[in-house]
């Protein structure tokens, strides 16, 4: 089975050979775009991609891996530690504790740390972590969403542990849900209809199986496992926006088109097959923004795509003959756990005028 | 098992290595080489990061790091949490060096130094980038800490 080609629109957003670009996303500090470095560096830009703003966001000069921001305080994490600043005074202060990547939830700055389990920092205060200490949660990657009666679901892929679900509710000992199966690695996560009431996610394996759950923190009886052949690579990222799932792998942008709303309303039934699209690119990183661009970081450059016009496009083609899948699909023979984290706080530097 | 020396020393300065226990199981706060990995592999990661002075995978220390690639776009898992690198810390002239898998980011937590380094350094990946034991986007994505 052979996807597609993806004939969509892209924009190439060049960069100087000064700044190596690792990261984009959305600007934490008004509308528009930003970006970080291999060398510690973030640019904030406008809507046009144009920058506004370049400045150190890594003490240390690592690599940028995720820019997020809670209230005043903007939070930066690279391998090496989790940067955090005042977007209003000249404040500033780091965990010294490297993070795969960094999120805003409410107040808090939230950053999965590995062994050292996931960051929860009200800043400045010091930062906590909730530890999950016997069953060796490697937190890996993270997920949350707000239902509109403001509980949060977060979920964390975390590699060979599977993954853990919960409630969140600040740095505080909770009870997190764990689901994995043997030979799955959880390298990514995502709500499939972000911004919603739904408490469906979508978790990625390192392999390309997706497992999608229309309640995360229900049990597994409402999940579906499936792997496209037609996508190839080491799976890197999975977004969901418009109902389509966006798979980045280290062989490009696979579209899987209205697998998620087909999901979440009932109607992946026998027999239904997938629009699957390809677009080969040199994949580093990707992140929506706005839930409507996609941000593909490449090397030496960032692409940006309109999710909506993508969507619109395969609406068009969800009928067609050709580039349609019909996945492989069981129930996963699924080991759930629900385990209790422990918190400790995590040394820190304090914030520095 | 036990600790003990590898039978051949590797190509370009023929330095000497040695299999840990710490590092096979016997202490588990410790980082631990895959039990599916092979002497033979374990030898052939630190082999790779063995080189002339313009070509080794090493850092201003002088610690080594190596990696085993895997298919076209990706490298071997190595460690029990899925530690793609090994670290080879410095070791003095004659003495046999040994390794283990490095942390993708930093675990170790508080350091008195502001600027502390990142391991491995940047260098690092420059130079197995040069030699095409990784790619451009395999680069980037190691030097955040992102597997590949």
């Amino acid at each position: 089975m052979n996807p597609s080609p993806g004939q969509f629109a892209v924009e190439h957003l060049p960069f100087p050979n000064e700044f190596d670009v690792c990261w984009a996303g959305a600007n934490p500090l008004s509308a528009g775009l930003c970006f970080g470095s291999t060398d510690g560096k973030v640019m904030f830009a406008n809507q046009q991609g144009l920058p506004t703003r370049i400045g150190e966001g890594s003490a240390s000069g690592a690599a940028i891996n995720g820019v997020a921001r809670a209230g005043v305080w903007i939070g930066v994490s690279t391998r090496q530690e989790v940067n955090f600043y005042s977007a209003e005074e000249k404040q500033s202060g780091f965990v010294p504790f490297g993070a795969h990547e960094i999120r805003a939830e409410g107040r808090y700055l939230i950053a999965p740390l590995g062994r050292n389990g996931i960051m929860v920092m009200d800043p400045p205060h010091q930062a906590k972590a909730l530890i999950e200490p016997k069953m060796g949660l490697y937190a890996y990657r993270l997920a949350t969403t707000r239902s509109q009666s403001g509980t949060v679901i977060l979920a964390c892929a975390a590699r060979s542990g599977g993954i853990f679900t919960g409630t969140f509710i600040g740095p505080q000992t909770m009870t997190l849900k764990m689901a994995t199966f043997p030979g799955f690695d959880a390298v990514d996560i995502c709500p499939l209809d972000p911004g919603s009431d739904s408490r469906g996610f979508a978790a990625l394996g390192k392999d390309g199986t997706l497992v999608l759950f229309r309640d995360v923190l229900a049990n597994t009886t409402n999940s579906i496992t499936m792997k496209f052949k037609s996508v190839q690579g080491v799976a890197y990222r999975m977004l969901c926006s418009y109902g389509d799932i966006h798979l980045l792998t280290s062989k490009g942008w696979y579209v899987l088109g209205e697998l998620a709303g087909r999901f979440l309303r009932g109607e992946l039934v026998k027999g239904v097959t997938t629009p699957v699209t390809v677009t080969p690119m040199e994949v580093v990183d990707a992140n929506l923004v706005d839930y409507r661009w996609l941000l593909v970081v490449v090397p030496g450059a960032v692409v940006r795509i309109d999710l909506a016009d993508v969507h619109r496009q395969v609406l068009a083609k969800i009928g067609d003959a050709e580039g349609q899948e019909s996945p492989e699909t069981n129930g996963g023979n699924w080991q759930r756990k629900d385990v209790e984290t422990t918190t400790r706080e995590l040394a820190g530097a304090a914030p520095s005028p | 098992m036990q600790d003990h020396e590898h039978s051949e020393t590797t190509d370009n300065r023929q330095r000497r290595y040695l299999f840990t226990a710490k590092h096979h199981g016997a202490d588990r706060n410790a980082a631990q080489w895959r039990p599916d990995l092979t002497e033979s592999d374990e030898f052939a990661v630190f082999n790779s990061a063995d080189g002339n002075e313009e070509n080794e995978f090493s850092d201003e220390d002088g610690n080594l790091y190596g990696a085993l690639r895997e298919g076209e776009d990706s490298l071997r898992e190595l460690g029990m949490f899925q530690e793609q690198i090994a670290e080879f810390p410095c070791t003095a002239d004659g003495r046999p060096w040994h390794g283990y898998p490095h942390w993708a980011i930093n675990q170790e937590g508080p350091s008195n130094r502001r600027n502390q380094k990142h391991r491995p350094a940047n260098r690092v990946f420059d130079r197995m980038l040069r030699v095409g034991l990784i790619n451009r986007s395999m680069r980037a994505r190691l030097m955040k800490g992102d597997h590949v």
